[in-house]
């Protein structure tokens, strides 16, 4: 390494300095201090703090709770990742076009993705309750109105629902802008080629093109599906039942409710683990292919 | 090099996991030696800090009054409001444990054995020996909810209770008077049947929540209790813990009472506020929203009852006190005694109440003319008090039997589980919670 190179490098590393001083500060080092918690009986308020091992891993693992949630997580995961996904990408290609009409159009489907989720999972309360909007809207075909979110068959599906709503014109930005950085010179030669209809564009050059998008915004769907929390937190608290009992939810009743800080650490580790198997595999199976 | 940094925060964090280990620690033993104001060094020039939840923008600004307003009186001393915005007692155990507490906070009876026995809360004995303090002015079943084995901890700044409220035009649709003061649980299930067959559609008898904060004033109406006097269990007989369950839960299930959440609002009182819901059984803070200019109900057309009784009298309350960081300087500690006894004093008490927000705790304003011509409603419920059970179980895992048995309330609303499994886990939780081993799966 030369002079130049050194004051170079020097020069990046002073430039990502404050970026990684504030990572290292809220996310490295917690974490790595929540690895620590959860080999220790943690109990900062009665000063009781001693180390246990894996007894915290061993307790969770052992703990039909938790297998319950993270069954729920996987089951949410496969049913919103992918609908989500599709339905952004469906919605990209509709509003893929510069007319006034569009513009006002995506500004009003991205309203659902800028509102807070504390606000849309207590508006959606009511929108699932007996007297709410959506059995206003079922009664017009003769069902019966029912509490969506005290039935253990439907509380779930509800939670989906609203997350597929809220979180699929995020999505669609990102495909949106993905669309809109595909040179047009590739598309006028598939014009000519002969490529003429929208499923056509969609199945030879829209797909194909987007796949690391597609891949972006799948891990990041795994991500925060397997994260889910403060849906369920406001708006059924893991019931009935523990019909929509998630991992979040065993995490944070054990740190703030059973006082259990080592236990909700290790359930971390654990869920960590679990994301980190479903990325790396996913990335196998979808190789990165980027624009360039 | 990325795992070179990797390794260096690992091995930073192990090392400071093992200074807090090992370092030595705070007394977990509960202070017992009482703190006065008069016993420590003269305040001068102390600042403390007073911390609360807030409920709405008013008790905001009425907690500001009263800080401005003791500061004014007493020149030595500077007290700042730091309200705690959510999640209050995990923040206040947080930072009470890192010693970044406030000096002087809001407390409940539910919580105070738990802080009390982890030693962050001081004591409060000696405001017993203040002749201009009288302590026994507080109503004896309130202030001894804030004691924690025979020591003060906390004394209360105000409370609500339950009782029920009326629609009376509704009523009158469905040809019922007002209901009496004497009135029982066969009397209130006679209004809500008739109320049931006469109200248009569109129209509720009444709502209920699933809560165990609620139907716990009707368990003991049959009288019985949720935790025996000892705090190590259910009492021998659990009848009247099942009869309570039962009333409140076919309220719901028979038809005569639907959810709150069913309703905008959500909440009993709110619900009740839009004019829609002939009776609902809920706290005095509905007082507020039924005298704001969003309620339906017009004033005059509601009205206020005690609680049916059925064995006994029995109605909940919710009381919030004031307790001092056992862990502070001796000039602090001093300030903050004058502040808690200053804002629990008659004089703090009667302008806090004023405000309208809750009830006050001393039997001398609540029997004070002013109060009960300016607060008629609040003051009437208030009467309930020698009926009126505080949340005091002696227990310091209180969160987790709380949760675990609403929890199991809220399985049986759903229908996941029947009336009579629900009765059996309570039983079973509150005992295995008790004998420190709450089960998880509420």
């Amino acid at each position: 390494m030369n002079g130049k190179e050194g004051k170079s490098n020097t020069t990046g590393y002073l430039f990502i300095l404050p970026a990684f001083a504030l990572i290292i500060s809220f996310m490295l080092f917690p974490a790595a201090f929540s690895l620590l918690i959860s080999l220790m009986h943690y109990d900062l308020f009665f000063h009781e703090i001693y180390p246990v091992g894996l007894l915290n891993y061993a307790t969770v693992l052992s703990d039909p709770l938790f297998r319950i949630s993270l069954l729920h997580a996987l089951e949410y995961t496969a049913i919103v990742v992918p609908v989500q996904t599709l339905l952004a990408f469906a919605f990209a290609l509709i509003f893929n076009e510069e007319t006034k009409l569009a513009r006002i159009t995506r500004a009003t489907v991205f309203i659902p993705a800028v509102t807070s989720s504390a606000v849309m999972s207590v508006l959606f309360i009511y929108v699932f309750s007996s007297a709410g909007l959506l059995n206003a809207f079922l009664r017009l075909f003769g069902i019966h109105p029912q509490n969506w979110l005290l039935s253990t068959t439907w509380a779930f599906p509800a939670i989906m629902a609203l997350n597929i709503f809220s979180t699929t014109p995020y999505f669609m930005v990102m495909f949106l802008a993905s669309l809109q950085s595909i040179p047009s010179s590739i598309m006028d030669a598939a014009a000519i080629d002969g490529v003429r209809t929208a499923i056509q564009r969609a199945r030879f050059f829209y797909v194909p093109l987007l796949r690391f998008s597609f891949f972006f915004v799948a891990v990041l769907g795994i991500i925060g599906s397997m994260q889910l929390f403060d849906q369920v937190y406001i708006m059924t608290a893991g019931g009935p039942g523990t019909s929509t009992y998630v991992p979040l939810m065993y995490i944070y009743n054990e740190a703030f409710i059973y006082d259990n800080f080592g236990v909700a650490a290790a359930a971390s580790f654990v869920l960590f683990i679990i994301i980190m198997a479903l990325t790396i595999t996913q990335r196998k199976l979808i190789p990165e292919i980027r624009w360039a | 090099m990325a795992w070179v940094i990797i390794g260096l925060i690992i091995i930073i964090a192990i090392g400071i996991g093992i200074y807090i280990t090992y370092k030595p620690t705070a007394t977990t033993t509960p202070s017992t030696s009482p703190v006065s104001s008069t016993s420590s060094p003269p305040s001068t020039n102390v600042t403390i800090t007073f911390a609360g939840w807030v409920s709405s923008g008013a008790e905001y600004e009425f907690d500001v009054q009263m800080v401005n307003e003791f500061n004014q009186l007493h020149p030595g001393i500077h007290v700042v409001f730091t309200p705690i915005t959510s999640n209050y007692y995990s923040t206040l155990a947080t930072r009470l444990a890192t010693g970044t507490g406030p000096s002087v906070f809001y407390m409940e009876n539910t919580e105070l054995p738990r802080f009390a026995a982890a030693g962050y809360l001081a004591n409060l004995s000696a405001l017993a020996n203040y002749p201009s303090y009288n302590l026994s002015d507080f109503i004896p079943n309130m202030l001894k909810t804030f004691y924690y084995k025979g020591t003060l901890y906390a004394v209360p700044k105000d409370w609500g209770v339950l009782g029920v409220y009326y629609n009376k035009k509704l009523l009158q649709m469905a040809g019922l008077p007002d209901p009496p003061a004497n009135w029982n649980w066969t009397t209130f299930m006679y209004y809500l049947k008739t109320l049931k067959q006469k109200l248009p559609p569109g129209y509720y008898p009444m709502t209920v929540t699933p809560s165990w904060a609620r139907i716990l004033a009707f368990v003991h109406e049959a009288g019985g209790d949720w935790v025996n006097q000892a705090g190590t269990g259910t009492p021998t007989n659990t009848t009247p813990i099942y009869e309570g369950l039962a009333f409140w839960y076919n309220l719901y299930n028979k038809g005569y009472a639907v959810l709150a959440s069913n309703l905008s609002a959500g909440w009993n009182g709110g619900d009740f506020a839009l004019g829609k819901v002939a009776m609902v059984v809920s706290g005095t803070w509905t007082i507020p929203v039924l005298e704001s200019n969003s309620s339906q109900v017009p004033a005059g057309e509601w009205g206020v009852q005690w609680l049916p009784s059925d064995e006994q009298r029995g109605t909940m309350m919710f009381v919030v006190g004031l307790a001092v960081n056992s862990h502070l300087s001796p000039a602090q500690m001093k300030a903050a005694i004058e502040f808690v006894e200053w804002f629990t004093s008659e004089n703090g008490e009667y302008m806090w109440v004023m405000k309208g927000l809750a009830l006050p705790a001393r039997l001398s304003i609540l029997h004070n003319s002013t109060y009960i011509s300016a607060n008629p409603a609040a003051a009437y419920l208030a009467e309930q008090f020698p009926y009126a059970y505080g949340w005091a179980y002696n227990t310091t895992n209180w969160d987790a039997l709380h949760t675990d048995v609403h929890n199991v309330v809220a399985n049986l609303f759903s229908g996941t589980i029947t009336l009579n499994q629900a009765y059996k886990e309570i039983v079973n939780d509150t005992n295995l919670c008790l004998s420190g081993q709450c089960p998880t799966t509420g």
